[in-house]
């Protein structure tokens, strides 16, 4: 079987029978919390609460998604599931906080913009669904008509239009969230696998549409939100990447290579003195020796190398 | 469903948490089984087995011993592969278990059944990726089906070979010339004529202890030559370290743990060789107390193995 095909896929079992939830999703990963951590796991959590959200158990949902929010502080996607299961409980206010931490943690999350507009406008606060418009007006002008998310902004646009103006058949709240369909830890495994394979042929954009889907399999996993960092610094968004690697060092503190990447970062910020930090934190990490600690090294002293 | 522990397993060695369902380092000393290698044995194989036992050694006399010896501890060192595969903490010797097959090995996306690999995946580096999933099975480097692949008596040509294996297949850095010496000088000792090639053989302490002289000698030697050669050997040395310290986790084992620390500092900060000797002989010694307590003990990784699930 070709790898293209395995892919190909896996990324069907994310999205078949029914409307894609995809696309959107900021820092996602976890699983691996730290001896520092909580007594939980974010991941399962996640896991959780994706299955609630299928359920329509939204209660269950919302609960589950706090916990992961908790640890995962500024992931995206995990803000944007939260927002899901305040919107199935008809708590638009609530919901629209969530779903704007989503935007807020990652811009590029047109379903969190989406939701965010109708969240605004089921809560009667038209002004500020307005000002969402006006923002994915901004995102639609910058992107032009070439651009690959220019479908998905003329979608959220619609959507949010359409809340403006219900027909007259009153609509059921829940059915308004994106269906979430069942898709197995070995898809997100895949993605996340080709991912790096992606990564490594310097292929970032489709890397990065990779491990957003593995992360909304898997939930905000380290390794995830690293790629993501890393990918998203790979094409000049530093601070996305910062974002990221934040997210992931949150849940895994010791995580070895959030750790040499967020060094690399400040040695591409110039900011010397804190990528030696992280070298002596993974020497710390590392008293056996890692890749990691050797390769933030040569950063530092490229001659050595 | 796969075993949960091999999710995610690009990271997942240095990262060991709390509760977790993906667990695949798992929970702090003493009573953790925290060791690399587990992470590479097939469902359906006895991970006992797997770590305690091994093919046996089949290796012929070298016209450079020194070397050869060195060369099989930068055999086992995942420092000088690069990109993935280094990060995940894959050496020559994952898959070439004592530079024989390994039958067990099983990593996500890159195998196909037990005991092969897709040597042209993009996840280890581009210079070899295709888009084909075709894993291959992994030879045996002393049968003549491993011993024929590569010209072996023509000098330099196993040489390049290995150079473009860690550059090209791992995307690793150019290791050093004596680095590739003393692994080709290995490589070429193994030989199936030298043993019963069927056979397995017990793996103990001293299967690393060994390793580890073997690279103080290699050290102290002019022949080292150069600064990335003594960098990847002293690393080497160290991931030796460490293996040691996976199989001694328990709470009565700490004094052992504080020594082996100690010792990689010493190798790390250019210390005397002499006193990593000193240090190296008193680690023996406590070594041998507790070997029956440790996890080389096939009882002893059983019941740690049950314990931690």
């Amino acid at each position: 079987m070709t790898r293209s095909l395995m892919i190909a896929l896996a990324m069907l079992a994310l999205t078949s029978g029914g409307p894609a939830f995809a696309s959107g999703g900021g820092g996602g990963g976890g699983s691996l919390p730290s001896s520092s951590g909580p007594s939980y796991d974010p991941v399962e959590e996640y896991q959780n609460g994706v299955q609630s959200l299928r359920d329509s158990d939204f209660k269950k949902a919302e609960k589950a998604f706090k916990r992961v929010v908790r640890v995962a502080r500024t992931d995206a996607n995990s803000h944007y599931m939260l927002g899901l299961a305040h919107f199935g409980q008809d708590e638009f206010k609530s919901a629209a906080k969530a779903f704007a931490k989503s935007v807020r943690y990652d811009a590029t999350n047109l379903d969190a913009h989406a939701m965010l507009g109708v969240a605004h406008v089921k809560s009667d606060r038209i002004g500020k669904a307005d000002a969402v418009l006006a923002t994915l007006g901004e995102l639609k002008a910058d992107c032009a008509e070439a651009c690959s998310n220019a479908a998905a902004i003329d979608k959220a646009i619609a959507d949010i239009e359409a809340a403006k103006n219900p027909s007259t058949e009153a609509t059921e709240t829940s059915s308004l969230i994106p269906a979430i369909t069942q898709a197995t830890f070995e898809h997100g495994d895949l993605l996340y696998s080709d991912a790096i394979r992606l990564i490594n042929l310097e292929r970032y954009d489709e890397a990065i549409v990779e491990l957003k889907a593995a992360e909304l399999i898997l939930g905000p996993h380290p390794d995830v939100l690293t790629y993501l960092g890393f990918a998203n610094r790979k094409k000049g968004q530093s601070e996305t990447a910062l974002t990221y690697y934040s997210a992931a060092l949150e849940i895994a503190p010791d995580h070895l290579n959030a750790n040499e990447y967020l060094g690399e970062y400040y040695v591409e910020q110039g900011n010397l003195v804190s990528a030696q930090v992280q070298l002596m934190k993974l020497e710390a990490l590392c008293p056996f020796g890692c890749t990691q600690t050797e390769e933030l090294r040569a950063w530092l002293t490229p001659d050595a190398a | 469903m796969a075993d949960p522990r091999r999710r995610l397993k690009l990271e997942f060695a240095a990262v060991c948490v709390a509760v977790t369902v993906l667990a695949t380092c798992q929970s702090p000393p003493p009573q953790a089984v925290s060791i690399n290698e587990l992470n590479w044995v097939a469902d359906g194989y006895d991970p006992v087995a797997a770590l305690t036992a091994q093919p046996a050694t089949c290796q012929a006399a070298s016209d450079a011993p020194a070397n050869a010896a060195a060369g099989k501890l930068l055999f086992h060192s995942p420092l000088l592969l690069g990109g993935q595969a280094s990060k995940a903490g894959l050496s020559c010797a994952s898959c070439h278990r004592n530079g024989r097959a390994n039958q067990a090995f099983m990593f996500e996306s890159i195998s196909g059944q037990p005991g092969t690999a897709d040597v042209t995946h993009g996840l280890f580096g581009p210079q070899r990726a295709d888009e084909i999933n075709n894993p291959v099975a992994i030879p045996d480097l002393a049968l003549p089906d491993g011993q024929i692949r590569v010209a072996r008596d023509v000098p330099g040509v196993l040489e390049a070979f290995l150079q473009a294996q860690i550059t090209e297949e791992f995307g690793g850095a150019l290791p050093a010339p004596v680095t590739i010496a003393s692994l080709a000088a290995y490589i070429r000792t193994l030989d199936h004529s030298a043993c019963a090639p069927d056979t397995i053989e017990t793996r103990t302490w001293q299967t690393e202890t060994g390793m580890i002289q073997d690279g103080l000698v290699q050290l102290a030697s002019e022949s080292i030559g150069s600064t990335r050669g003594d960098r990847a050997l002293r690393l080497a040395i160290r991931t030796s370290l460490g293996r040691l310290h996976e199989r001694y986790p328990q709470a009565e084992q700490t004094a052992i743990r504080s020594r082996l620390t100690r010792i990689s500092q010493m190798v790390r900060d250019e210390v005397q060789l002499l006193d990593i000797h000193a240090e190296l002989n008193a680690l023996k010694l406590e070594l041998e107390q507790q070997a029956d307590q440790s996890l080389y003990n096939p009882v002893e990784l059983r019941r740690a193995l049950l314990q931690a699930r």
